[in-house]
């Protein structure tokens, strides 16, 4: 069995407990609590990190790491990328500057993007429309990483299963 | 087993409330009067925070300490529930412990239904732990009524 450590990070609601409860095969370890910040428009929110499983072959099993969003648990963002082998960054689209976000991450996530794989996913498009797609991807550009960015449900399981795919195929290109 | 607090926890889905100022007051106070109390028993300060990390009220450190401790005392928290929760030895902890070589961090949760909130106390080496977590246990009773 061959296992690899996946880490799930990006804003705050983008949906990174959502995504690894969408497809995880064993009961999502959750640390999500009460939140008190009302800006956030939601009830809870993650303040360690989540964790689930996904095996995609028979010999090969994802162990899904997710981060807090909130940067006040920025100290957990750095324990967590330990070993990791690929990166989803997940932006959520509805709010004010989802361009300054994703760069806010890429920044700090910068030593391991380089050195492993990503993908950057754009959730809640259906719910606002710009920026475009091609605007996340100028701005990877310009930080000269060439990784793929894609908008997905992260609550439907097939797209999940479709971003984890865009992290493997990068894994088994280095390999 | 089943580790999600989000479905099984009817104690977690009370409806969010913002910290206001008067919890905050109230929390200042007992806790000041609980470091001042104990300074001789090893007490070097303390702070008490939101479950999700935000710090309700700091004795004895500065507010950018205070707000440092707050977010990691929030993770450190809901880790150690983790924990207990994964052992099988119930659903909850009832306070953590952390020793370095200059002394001790003990975190206990403040269960109060309107405002889930953490202590954290740091102590010297030399302190009477036993002692200071008797008490830490009869101020969280205190905080968890306001
Ligand atoms: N409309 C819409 N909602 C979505 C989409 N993806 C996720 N959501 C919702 O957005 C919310 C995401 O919440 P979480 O999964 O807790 O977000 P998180 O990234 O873990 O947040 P923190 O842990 O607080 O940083 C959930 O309520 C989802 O149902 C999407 O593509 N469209
Ligand atoms: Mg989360």
């Amino acid at each position: 069995m061959i296992e690899h450590k996946i880490l799930f990070t990006g804003t705050v609601g983008a949906g990174k407990t959502t995504a690894i409860q969408s497809v995880s095969e064993i009961p999502v370890v959750c640390t999500d609590v009460l939140n008190s910040d009302p800006s956030l428009g939601k009830e809870m929110t993650t303040v360690a990190l989540d964790y689930g499983e996904v095996s995609l072959a028979r010999t090969e099993r994802l162990r899904l790491y997710g981060t807090p969003g909130q940067e006040r648990f920025s100290f957990m963002w750095k324990v967590l990328a330990q070993g990791a082998l690929g990166l989803v960054i997940l932006i959520d689209h509805t709010q004010p500057e989802p361009l300054a976000d994703l760069e806010t991450y890429l920044k700090y996530f910068r030593e391991l993007i380089q050195s492993t794989a990503c993908v950057v996913v754009i959730s809640k498009m259906d719910e606002s429309r710009l920026p475009a797609i091609k605007d996340f991807t100028e701005l990877m550009q310009k930080h000269h990483m060439v990784y793929p960015v894609v908008a997905a449900d992260v609550r439907k399981r097939e797209q999940v299963l479709w971003i984890l795919d865009l992290l493997l195929v990068q894994m088994e290109a280095r390999l | 087993m089943n580790f999600t607090t989000k479905d099984n926890d009817p104690f977690e889905h009370d409806a969010p409330q913002q910290v206001n100022e008067e919890l905050r007051t109230k929390a200042k106070y007992i806790l000041q009067m609980f470091v001042e109390k104990l300074h001789d028993m090893g007490i070097k300060s303390a702070v008490i925070a939101t479950s999700d990390g935000f710090d309700v009220a700091a004795v004895a450190m500065s507010e950018a300490e205070g707000t440092r401790l707050s977010a990691l005392s929030s993770s450190i928290s809901a880790i150690g529930d983790m924990a207990v929760k994964e052992i099988g030895t119930g659903n909850y902890h009832q306070s953590i412990t952390i020793e370095s070589e200059s002394g001790y961090i003990f975190i206990m949760d403040i269960r109060n239904p309107k405002c889930p909130m953490i202590l954290s106390v740091a102590t010297t080496k030399d302190a009477v732990l036993g002692k200071l977590m008797y008490y830490a246990k009869q101020m969280v009773a205190k905080m968890i009524e306001v």
